[in-house]
């Protein structure tokens, strides 16, 4: 393939972009209306175009960002040299977490900092939204223990909330009000991301090198994965992330994305811009805004800041859920917080494009969720479908047979299935003839397999996040606040029973499916099969793909050649996790007990 | 204050630890202004369209208007 020249202007892009995707869509709604219109439309038939058509662009819109991607391979910005004068603060905010292996990736990203001679210019700040007392204990004891280590007093700062007013954001926002003209840009990240050295600074040195550069975000790559389930998203994000990544920062230009961690933030723009308000009226879509990321990337546009994301930056990591009930989890509350976004589309002078981003956003819930609406709608529609007319012309004895549309009905079910399956084969292809599954995924033949699998693993899970995602979006529409709850850390694995407590409604769903479909459109028990059999083993899908995975399938490059600074956080967790507990640990009574 | 020793039994005071966190983790007072910024549009009803709407229905169905 012929790579995209880089000149080619954004919006020339992005209109071409969703133009393939809109066609797309009326190409896929047109072709069910011919295949329906054999037994006579009906309203069903109509609603399930129309169901069709936005389902496709969205599955369309999410193909093009791999096709773009792979048309404009990375290509790499010339590190830069110049020293740092500027100051930059490394904000790591927790809430609930393990203070051993949070703190000791500080402790590992100070290091790093420390070898590159950049102590003056890179300071950490540890922001505790945590509640529980005997937490806080553990946090301020591993602090004093992160300080020692690391020689970091008037260098790496603690500071612990009264109140957690305004969750992440507010808590990032009120340590900029308090301490923010300290330092001229902040590194934001979570608590499970980890960053080399290297990669701090040369965002900083990016952005300084922009004066109109608001915040740059880099594209964190999933570490640590242990579960199959993780295993999988781990691979996946592995080999597809970069080419769906390139497409998205080529299509959103200036107008980029902030993913709420591993991005650097201009303070000044970021203190100008990005103070949120609570909006009015009751959770969920009243309050405190929830997916705040979005929101602070669309006001620093709106100031006129430049919002980047460069996807040749390396060196940035994040963890990510272990299994589907813990991701399900977090999608509930990311379901919520885009959601919310419907009421913040109108806000005055944001640039379409952020716009736009919001309707991605609400569309990312909405969309499989109609599929749910279509695939009920198509068990019905036979129900309400009056039977053939075989005699349509009064003076003609000969009867008129129903045309045959069932090739066109193939053709579209392949064309969906080829917007799901095509972009994900397509990146792993290119990634076997340019020698990247050879050199980072443990051989060509193993990075095929794990691409299969990983399709495979994907196609029997969709279902369940589908239900998950289905119950999400009606919880929020029916008013129900998510809350903010703890991010849950840890090997996940979770046995049947657990599985069974969280899931069996989709089992009963699944089996309702089922019977509906066998009473009302036998034809179509076996088309469903897919779906409904996935939704009724769900138990044993979570529970299976929660336990550890032992094969060499799905190995990514953090595997095979881990970054120094994967190495350094293993070494001091190991180091740390020797040492003696923290106070009111429940560890530290039980080895005062048994001493 | 901290345990000197990895292997020292004594279990240290919570309110000591507190303390040198205060002391020696406090970030600097450096303020900055973050004004909270315009979100939801006020040339449309405040009280929201639905209460709008209805609030005009009542107006003109009212006799005599």
């Amino acid at each position: 393939m012929r790579p995209l020249p880089s000149e080619i202007p954004t919006g020339t892009v992005r209109a071409v972009a969703l133009s393939v995707s809109t066609a797309a869509a009326f190409g896929a709604g047109l072709l069910f209306l011919q295949v329906a219109r054999v037994d006579g439309l009906i309203w069903l038939d109509h609603l399930r175009a129309v169901l069709i058509l936005i389902a496709t662009f969205w599955l369309a819109w999410g193909a093009m960002l791999a096709v773009l991607g792979l048309l404009s391979p990375t290509r790499p910005r010339a590190p830069l040299t110049t020293p740092i004068t500027s100051r930059t603060v490394v904000i790591v905010p927790v809430f609930h977490e393990d203070p051993v292996t949070t703190f000791a990736r500080i402790a590992a990203m100070d290091a790093e900092v420390r070898a590159l001679g950049l102590v003056r210019n890179i300071h950490f700040a540890i922001l505790s939204d945590t509640r529980d007392a005997h937490i806080a204990r553990r946090e301020a004891f591993w602090f004093l223990r992160l300080l020692e280590e690391t020689g970091g007093e008037g260098r790496i700062f603690y500071r612990r909330r009264d109140a957690n007013r305004g969750r992440k954001a507010g808590n990032v926002g009120d340590f900029i009000r308090a301490s923010g003209a300290a330092w001229d840009h902040a590194l934001i990240l979570d608590a499970d991301s980890l960053m080399s050295g290297a990669t701090m600074a040369e965002m900083i040195r990016r952005i300084d090198a922009d004066p109109a550069l608001g915040l740059l975000q880099s594209p964190p790559t999933v570490i640590r994965a242990r579960s199959r389930f993780g295993r999988a998203m781990q691979f996946a994000a592995a080999m597809h992330g970069h080419a769906f990544g390139r497409g998205l920062a080529i299509l959103q230009g200036r107008t980029g994305p902030f993913w709420g961690h591993n991005a650097i933030v201009r303070i000044r723009a970021f203190a100008e811009s990005c103070g949120l308000p609570e909006l009015s009226g009751p959770p969920p879509f009243g309050g405190h805004v929830l997916s705040h990321d979005y929101v602070e990337a669309a006001l620093l546009a709106r100031a006129g800041w430049t919002v980047r994301l460069d996807t040749d930056l390396d060196g940035s990591f994040e963890e990510g859920p272990e299994n589907i009930v813990l991701y399900a989890r977090r999608d509930r509350r990311w379901c919520q917080g885009n959601l919310q976004h419907v009421r913040i589309l109108t806000a005055p002078g944001l640039k379409p494009w952020s716009r736009f981003v919001f309707v991605q956003g609400i569309l990312s819930y909405v969309a499989p969720v109609l599929w749910v609406v279509f695939l009920v709608a198509s068990i019905l529609a036979p129900a309400f479908a009056a039977p053939f007319d075989y005699f349509q012309q009064s003076n003609w004895p000969f009867p008129t047979l129903p045309t045959d549309e069932a090739g066109k009905a193939m053709g579209l079910a392949l064309g969906v299935f080829g917007l799901l399956v095509l972009p994900k084969l397509a990146v792993a292809t290119d990634a076997a003839l340019r020698g990247r599954a050879r050199r980072g995924f443990g051989g060509t033949l193993r990075a095929i397999a794990s691409t299969l699998g990983e399709l495979v693993l994907s196609s029997i899970t969709a279902p369940v996040f589908l239900m998950f995602q289905a119950r999400a979006l009606c919880q929020v529409l029916l008013g129900r606040d998510g809350g903010w709850p703890a991010q849950s850390r840890g090997d996940g694995q979770l046995p049947l029973s657990d599985a069974w407590e969280t899931s069996f409604w989709i089992v009963i769903a699944g089996l309702l499916m089922m019977a509906l479909t066998l009473f009302v459109a036998p034809d179509l028990l076996l088309w469903l099969m897919p779906v409904t059999l996935p939704m009724i083993a769900a138990p044993v899908i979570i529970s299976w793909t929660s336990r550890p995975a032992r094969s060499a399938l799905f190995t990514t490059p953090s595997d095979l050649t881990p970054t120094p600074v994967i190495l350094r956080h293993d070494a001091i967790v190991a180091r740390w996790q020797g040492l003696p507990p923290a106070p009111d640990d429940p560890q530290h009574a039980e080895r005062v007990t048994h001493a | 204050m901290m345990p000197d020793h990895p292997d020292m039994p004594e279990r240290p005071d919570p309110a000591d630890i507190a303390r040198a966190v205060e002391q020696r983790g406090a970030p600097p007072a450096a303020p900055l202004a973050m004004p909270a910024q315009r979100l939801e549009r006020t040339s449309g009803p405040a009280e929201g369209w639905g209460l709008w709407f209805r609030r005009r229905a009542a107006i003109l169905t009212r006799p005599g208007h």
